[in-house]
């Protein structure tokens, strides 16, 4: 009974209580709502199902260390979801040793783009999609995740990656026309 | 403000499948285990930082143990330093 109470509470109430109390169910409770989600982003940056799970594991392991910071000006799902982000996209450059996670830096890409409308994306075939994610660069796929799964604002994926909103605006542009161009070179004849 | 909720969204669709491939109990046991190991850690730091730093207090000269400093002698430490001047 006094479980089923516990997972009513609001995040931001679970973070308090567990601040307040240090009992590790409060943080249970956290890890169960969150954890397949942080996994899942894992797996779509990291493209490989044991590194997902170790870097869940790690991701995890900060959350708990840092709660004390959450300072709840945020929600606490994009809270969590900004140390996700953040923690692939170092892993990302420390594995690859890559510094080029975006399409603007990796491609000479043009100023001016055309716009891809946002239906192109939400609507493709589910394994295209994940084909293309695939396929598309890191920074790239992060951005998209962030504004399509994750339904983050510009305001919120700006403050995650540390860019200004016009940036991000602009990042998610390129994003898009990446993975459009991606989707006609894979699959020329749709 | 939020932005607009989409129709339809297949990264929604993607993010499901992924997340039932996800262990969860065998995962949360090791952050649990983490989460001990961390919380010992913690106990250990805090209950051996006090004594260390009393043995660090002590070594360099503090009140509770070894040689105390002199006391002052009301000499100026900067009377060989010529004032500046601008």
């Amino acid at each position: 009974m006094a479980t089923q109470g516990k997972t009513k509470l609001e995040d931001f109430e679970l973070v308090e209580l567990f601040l307040k109390t240090q009992r590790p169910d409060y943080f249970s409770i956290l890890y169960q709502r969150y954890s397949s989600k942080v996994y899942s982003k894992c797996i779509f940056m990291l493209k490989n199902d044991a590194r997902a799970k170790d870097a869940t594991q790690e991701i995890f392991t900060k959350i708990f260390l840092n709660l004390a910071k959450f300072s709840g000006r945020s929600k606490f799902s994009t809270w969590v979801y900004s140390i996700t982000y953040n923690f692939c996209i170092d892993t990302i450059r420390k594995r690859k040793k890559e510094k080029k996670l975006f399409s603007e830096e990796v491609d000479d890409a043009p100023d001016i783009i055309e716009e891809v409308e946002d239906a192109t994306l939400l609507e493709m075939e589910v394994s295209r999609l994940k084909k293309v994610l695939e396929e598309i660069p890191s920074g790239d796929r992060a951005v998209l995740l962030m504004k399509y799964q994750d339904e983050l604002s510009i305001r919120e994926i700006a403050e995650i990656l540390n860019k200004t909103e016009s940036a991000i605006k602009m990042k998610i542009k390129r994003a898009k026309h990446k993975a459009q161009k991606v989707y006609r070179d894979i699959f020329p004849n749709k | 403000m939020r932005e607009k909720l989409y129709v339809m969204n297949n990264f929604n669709k993607l993010s499901e499948e992924n997340e039932d491939r996800f262990p969860g109990f065998f995962e949360e046991k090791k952050v649990s285990s983490n989460y001990y190991f961390l919380r010992h850690v913690g106990n250990v730091v805090d209950h051996f930082l006090g004594r260390a730093m009393d043995m660090f207090i002590s070594f360099s000269g503090g009140d509770s143990a070894g040689p105390k400093a002199p006391p002052d002698q009301g000499n100026d430490p900067f009377e060989d330093v010529p004032p500046m001047r601008h």
